[in-house]
Parts: C-alpha cells; sequence; structure tokens
C-alpha cells in the first residue's frame, strides 16, 4: 500500500470535513466546493494509468483509499467517482467532468409522462450526474434536468426525478454495463467498511473513556466480549472487500463477480451487527445528534443492501453452486484465482 | 486496527500439491459416508495415517534430517485443507504433525529430535497433549498433577481429563506442575513427555454424547519418568504452552468441521433436484463465510511464513471460525425443515444430528468462546 497517497488523502479529507461539514446541515454549496476541491487535487483520477495521469496503482491497492470516503465521512460520492473513471477509461467512455453516483434497477420509467423517477439515489439531490443501469441498458441523468422529490435524513440518499429528456442514453456493450456495476458495487462497500471501521474506533475510544460503577466501562468483561465481536466482524468485512479488489495487476480489470458476491453478501450480512454494537457500547450519547457516531452507522445501514441484501447475494452464490457444475465445496473455495475468473 | 489481516494467495508451487493430495483422499477414502467425515479431525484410522506418511506427507513442516519435508506453512495450509475439507480421518497423527513435531524441534534436545522427529514422519508415534484436568479447564494454571525431581528422574502423580486420542496415542505431552502451589499460578509449570505405555499409568476412555469415545480420562499414580522426559525448561511451561496454542489456532482446522455436513447437503439438493430461493441463499451464506473466512486464515498464514507471531489475529479467526462451523448444522436444518414434503436421505439426517450435538465441542477445544474473546480484548488494549 502506498502509504504516501493515503497520507495525502487522509489529509485532503481532514481538511474539507473540518468546517461545517459533515455536519447534517451541509448544504449542496458547500457540497460542490468539496467536491471541487476533491477534484482539483487530481485524487479522482488515481485508478489510471500513469499515462493517463493517473497514479498507476492496482485495484487492491486503491481499496484504502477509497474506504477512506467512508472512515471521514466525507459528503460527497468519491470511491464512486474513482470507479466510474477508471472504467469510462477502461471501456472508452467519454464522460463529462464532475462527481458521478450510480444506481441500478430500480428506475422507475413513466412512459406517460415521460419521466423517470429513483426512489434511492445515493446523493441523488445534489451530485453532478448519475449513471443508472437498467435491464441492459445505461443512462446517464443530468442534474439540470432533476427534480428532488425528497431528500432523506442524513443526506446519503434522495428520491429524485427527471423527464425523458434528462436522461440520454449510453451505448454500451454488455461487458461495459456488468463491469460499471461491478465497480459500482466494490465502491459502496469500501465506502461502508470505511464506516465500519471508523465506528469501532469510535467506540474502542468511548469504551476506554467512558466511566461508570469507578471504572472505564472497557473494563467489563460483557463489553470486552461485545467490541472483541465487533473487531471480528469488521475485520472479516475488511477482508472479503479485500478478496473482491484482488483482481489482476491492472487497476481497470473490474472485479470478478464471484468474489464480488462474497463480499458483498459477508459486508451486508454483518453490517447490522457492527452498528448494534457500536451503539449499544455508546449508550444513549450514540443516539445524539451531537455525537458523530450516527454519520458512520447510518452509512452502514443506508449502503448495506444498496444493491441486493444479504440474503439477494446468498442466492445468487448457491444458484451457482447448485446449477452450474457438479464440484464439491471444497473445490469451488479452492479455485485458483485464473479459474474464479472464468466461474 | 490493532489486527491487520492483509490478502494472500497461496504460492503456485504449494498450489501444485493440491491435485495430487486430493486424488489421493478420494481414492482412500471412497469407503467413508459423510456420517464418518463428520468426525473431522476426530477420525482416527491409522493406516490411513500411514499411507500419507509414505507419501511424504507427515511432518512436511520439519527439516528433512529427521525425514520431514522442510516445508513452509503454505505448504501445510494446502495439504491440512484438503485432509479436513474431505473429512479424512486424520486424528492419528493430527496432534504429533501439527503441535508435538514443531514443539519438539523448537524447545526439545538434539537426543529428543532424534528419536521422536523420525517417528513422527513415519506415523509410528502418535501424540496427545495433556493440559486440563478435574479442577483445572479454561484456568489451567491451577492444574495439581505434579512431577517431583528424584535421584532417577521424575516421579509424576496426578491425572489429566478431556485428553483427546490418549487411548490410541504413544506418548503424551503434559503440562504439569514441577515445583511450587497452584497459588504460583504460571510459575513452576514444565511440560514432559510422556511415554503412555509406562506403568502406573491407567487411560479410561469417556463417551462423548455423540456416542464416540474420542477423549480420555488418564490417571499417574507414582510414574516414573526418565530425566530426559522434561521438554524445554523446567518452569517454562506455560510460555512453550502458549506458543503451541497460537499454532493450534492458526490452521484451517476452525474452518471445515462441519464441512462433511455441507456436502453431502450440496450433494443431496442437486441429486434430489431441491432448489428454492431459500435452498439458494443457505448454500451461498454457507460458501461466502467460509471463502472470507478462509482468505482471513490464510492471512494469518501468511504473517507465519513472514516469521512475524499472528497470534491474535489466530485467535481471532479461530473465535469466527467455530462460530460458522456452529451454524452450519442450524441453517442447514432450518433450509431442511421449511419442506416438510422433502426427504432427505438417512446419511443427512444422520450427519445433521450428529454435527448438530457434537458442534458445541468446537468453541471448547483448545480454548473457549470466553476465554478467546478475553485474549482479543487484551489485544485490543481493553484488559
Amino acid at each position: 500500500m502506498d502509504t504516501l497517497l493515503e497520507d495525502a488523502l487522509g489529509e485532503l479529507f481532514r481538511h474539507v470535513t473540518s468546517g461545517a461539514a459533515p455536519g447534517l446541515e451541509i448544504t449542496t454549496d458547500q457540497r460542490k466546493a468539496i467536491s471541487n476541491e476533491i477534484y482539483a487535487s487530481g485524487f479522482a483520477d488515481l485508478l489510471l494509468p500513469q499515462a493517463a495521469g493517473g497514479s498507476g496503482i492496482s485495484l487492491s491497492e486503491a481499496i484504502g483509499l477509497l474506504k477512506m470516503e467512508g472512515y471521514y465521512n466525507v459528503p460527497i460520492p468519491f470511491a464512486q467517482t474513482v470507479v466510474t473513471r477508471a472504467w469510462a477509461h477502461a471501456h472508452s467512455v467519454n464522460l463529462p467532468e464532475g462527481t458521478f453516483s450510480y444506481a441500478s434497477s430500480a428506475l422507475q420509467i413513466d412512459e406517460q409522462t415521460r419521466s423517470a423517477t429513483l426512489h434511492k439515489a445515493w446523493h441523488g439531490h445534489w451530485v453532478d450526474h448519475m449513471l443508472i443501469a437498467t435491464d441492459q441498458q445505461c443512462f446517464m441523468a443530468h442534474s439540470h434536468e432533476r427534480r428532488v422529490l425528497q431528500t432523506y435524513h442524513g443526506g446519503l440518499f434522495a428520491a429524485v426525478a427527471w423527464p425523458a429528456q434528462g436522461l440520454t442514453r449510453l451505448d454500451l456493450d454488455e461487458q461495459a454495463t456488468h463491469d460499471l456495476f461491478n465497480f459500482s458495487v466494490l465502491a459502496m462497500l469500501a465506502v461502508t467498511v470505511g464506516a465500519m471501521e471508523k465506528a469501532f474506533e469510535l467506540t474502542l475510544e468511548y469504551a476506554a473513556q467512558r466511566q461508570q460503577f469507578g471504572r472505564p466501562v472497557s473494563k467489563f468483561q460483557a463489553v470486552q466480549h461485545q467490541i472483541s465481536e465487533m473487531a471480528e466482524h469488521v475485520c472479516a468485512a475488511d477482508m472479503a472487500l479485500q478478496l473482491a479488489a484482488a483482481t489482476d495487476d491492472n487497476a481497470l480489470t473490474a472485479p470478478a463477480s464471484h468474489q464480488l458476491a462474497i463480499a458483498q453478501f459477508q459486508i451486508a450480512h454483518i453490517a447490522d451487527n457492527i452498528a448494534d454494537i457500536a451503539h449499544a457500547i455508546h449508550g444513549a450519547i450514540g443516539i445524539s445528534q451531537e455525537h458523530p457516531l450516527h454519520h458512520y452507522t447510518r452509512r452502514i445501514r443506508e449502503c448495506k443492501s444498496c444493491f441486493g441484501s444479504a440474503q439477494y447475494w446468498a442466492a445468487e452464490i448457491g444458484q451457482q453452486i447448485l446449477h452450474k457444475n457438479n464440484d464439491t465445496l471444497l473445490a469451488v473455495l479452492t479455485w485458483t484465482q485464473d479459474e474464479k475468473r472464468t466461474g | 486496527m490493532l489486527t491487520n489481516f492483509k490478502f494472500a494467495r497461496l504460492p503456485d508451487h504449494d498450489e501444485a500439491l493440491r491435485q495430487p493430495i486430493r486424488a489421493f483422499i478420494q481414492e482412500n477414502t471412497q469407503h467413508m459416508t459423510a456420517f464418518e467425515r463428520a468426525r473431522s479431525w476426530m477420525g482416527f484410522d491409522a493406516d490411513f495415517s500411514k499411507k500419507l506418511a509414505q507419501q511424504g506427507w507427515l511432518g512436511l513442516t520439519l527439516p528433512q534430517q529427521y525425514g520431514g519435508a522442510d516445508k513452509g506453512y503454505f505448504t501445510r495450509f494446502v495439504v491440512s485443507e484438503e485432509l479436513l475439507g474431505a473429512g479424512a480421518p486424520v486424528s492419528a497423527h493430527w496432534i504429533a504433525d501439527r503441535q508435538s513435531g514443531p514443539l519438539i524441534l523448537r524447545y526439545g534436545s538434539q537426543a529428543q529430535r532424534d528419536f521422536y522427529l523420525p517417528k513422527i514422519c513415519r506415523a509410528q508415534a502418535f501424540f496427545c497433549i495433556g493440559m486440563s484436568e478435574p479442577d483445572s479447564g479454561s484456568d489451567l494454571a491451577s492444574i495439581r498433577t505434579r512431577a517431583i525431581k528424584t535421584d532417577d528422574g521424575w516421579t509424576l502423580n496426578g491425572s489429566k481429563i478431556w485428553t483427546t486420542n490418549a487411548q490410541h496415542s504413544h506418548y503424551m505431552i503434559a503440562l504439569v506442575r514441577s515445583s511450587g502451589t497452584a497459588q504460583d499460578k504460571h510459575k513452576g509449570l514444565s511440560q514432559f513427555i510422556i511415554d503412555l505405555s509406562l506403568p502406573g499409568i491407567t487411560i479410561r476412555p469417556i463417551h462423548d454424547l455423540a456416542g464416540d469415545a474420542h477423549f480420555s480420562e488418564v490417571f499417574f499414580t507414582d510414574v516414573q519418568l526418565a530425566p530426559e522426559a522434561l521438554i524445554g525448561q523446567e518452569g517454562a511451561g506455560w510460555e512453550q504452552v502458549n506458543a503451541e496454542l497460537a499454532f493450534e489456532r492458526s490452521g484451517p482446522e476452525r474452518l471445515y468441521s462441519s464441512m462433511a455436513l455441507v456436502e453431502c447437503f450440496i450433494r443431496e439438493c442437486r441429486q434430489q433436484g431441491w432448489d428454492s430461493p431459500a435452498i439458494q441463499s443457505t448454500v451461498g451464506e454457507i460458501t461466502a463465510r467460509l471463502a472470507v473466512l478462509r482468505a482471513m486464515s490464510l492471512a494469518v498464514t501468511a504473517k507465519l511464513a513472514n516469521g512475524q507471531n499472528p497470534a491474535l489475529e489466530a485467535t481471532l479467526v479461530k473465535d469466527y471460525g467455530t462460530s460458522l462451523e456452529q451454524d452450519i448444522p442450524k441453517l442447514i436444518d432450518q433450509c431442511l425443515g421449511l419442506y416438510p414434503a422433502h426427504m432427505p436421505s438417512t446419511e443427512l439426517i444422520n450427519t445433521l444430528s450428529f454435527v448438530s450435538q457434537i458442534c458445541p465441542s468446537y468453541s471448547l477445544r483448545g480454548g473457549t468462546r470466553e476465554i478467546l474473546r478475553g485474549i482479543i480484548a487484551r489485544g485490543l488494549g481493553l484488559r
């Protein structure tokens, strides 16, 4: 891992989130200012080859950087923008400048009013561009035509609508659509795991500092065991993410579907456990708006099932195993990298 | 994070070992039912262990001069996972190969290495580990079995309990008190290699709730031990045991205990054409959780291979792994019960019943869940 890049991005994220952000009242103008500052730093192109102005690092090396969006509660879809730009470069898709968000499937297109509605759009109320994939088609939604129906509390997601002319259909082949989905899922998982790691750190700190019955609550065995369990879940979530990001050394190769499904399942499966333990240890203060814990537990809860719940992904994986071949499960688990890619 | 798992791949030359050993296991375990395979590393078959030894697959990590293969942790990972994943009956040699051999190599005298290690590599010396006593389980430092120094060596009195395979083993490596009293806790404990054929030793197998007798109670009455029965430093037993336990906690042993049941379930779903979202998600959940745990276990192995000490990570993986191993029979039972019209085979019913009953032991052996979570909490700086 390139710690120089991590240090630099960490510094930038600390700086951009030190003012009004990442409070709940952050305005669209503030988000845009942060977005512009991050854009100007060049980090949005970090997955591109060096020849194209990127850092030339691999996807697995970039994971630590993508996680930082969640860890620092950065109020813009940084990870999604990074992977979208890498994807566009790989598939020679021309994209406008700006911050990108992504959604898949749940777009309602009304032929009569010739409009499209999306009820859970990642940063949908303010982001520069949204890519929306639906049944083999991919649209780019333009911000100037957008109508915001509702911004959900916390400002991570919004319900938005566009008139038909606000959507441009992108002419993509199946592989490009598929790769965009996989990149986007990975970006969302990275942000979620970043938030989990921060929630864990806050919990460790709070347990050591909060005194009850004359000693820190971290001295109570019941508390210790909950935090140990939380550590296990957080480590497993991070390992799942690394598994999905372990593509070849080419940063422009999208994550493989099999490993991504495993990661998506694992992270969604334990997400609520992590948030629940964080809140149990924090007690009442963790429920207050004043304490920062909710920024991270909200991310964990709202992002975990964005592209399908744990059970959905489990069924996807199980279906493959039950239908596709007669391998033993051991053979599936020990597939080498090359076999997985074709699997 | 104080714990640090970094994704690692198995090197190609270790991966190359997989197909030959898989073919060997398939050929030599053809006769076994899922019910038998579900014993995992409790399944005893001395002939199978001898055949493995003939292939050179025992003592993989031991030096060649003792009959080992001088291979590293990754090789061991591949061989272990193939054996455990298939439910091969490995228990005869398992403890000698995994724990006793490395312990003797690390702490033993030259004479002890020369005597025991070649026997371990040839599957001629099976070992058990004497830790728990009737009044000392998780509180291991309170053990009372005592070795008293004499002119000719040591005299041993006391008893051990829950000793896996004692009734089948040639030797026990036991943690006993060699000086001080129980109040001295970790001080004054030593490890001895005890020849179980010596006079004064009585071994009484204990039947478990599933009808097996894989562990025993062992009584020592004025057992005369030679001076060279002591292994390592007198009084350093506690440190030696902890190094040994860290080793025990690091391997794929904590992933595949319920694997025979899973394979049986999947095979039956395919054969009977059972298919539904619930069945798919049961298979998928087990697969995904195993895949992530395997990656965590491999990350621990990579640290060992790099010469680091991943004791905390190994503890975490063990606790997480046993939780999954114990969830597996519940998930499968829950899934089967959704379809009362389906009739599972007697083999599946038998295997599910066995694993459901025995699985509480997964988080007891080698350190209970509560002890492990305490170790993790200490690693996190909470105690």
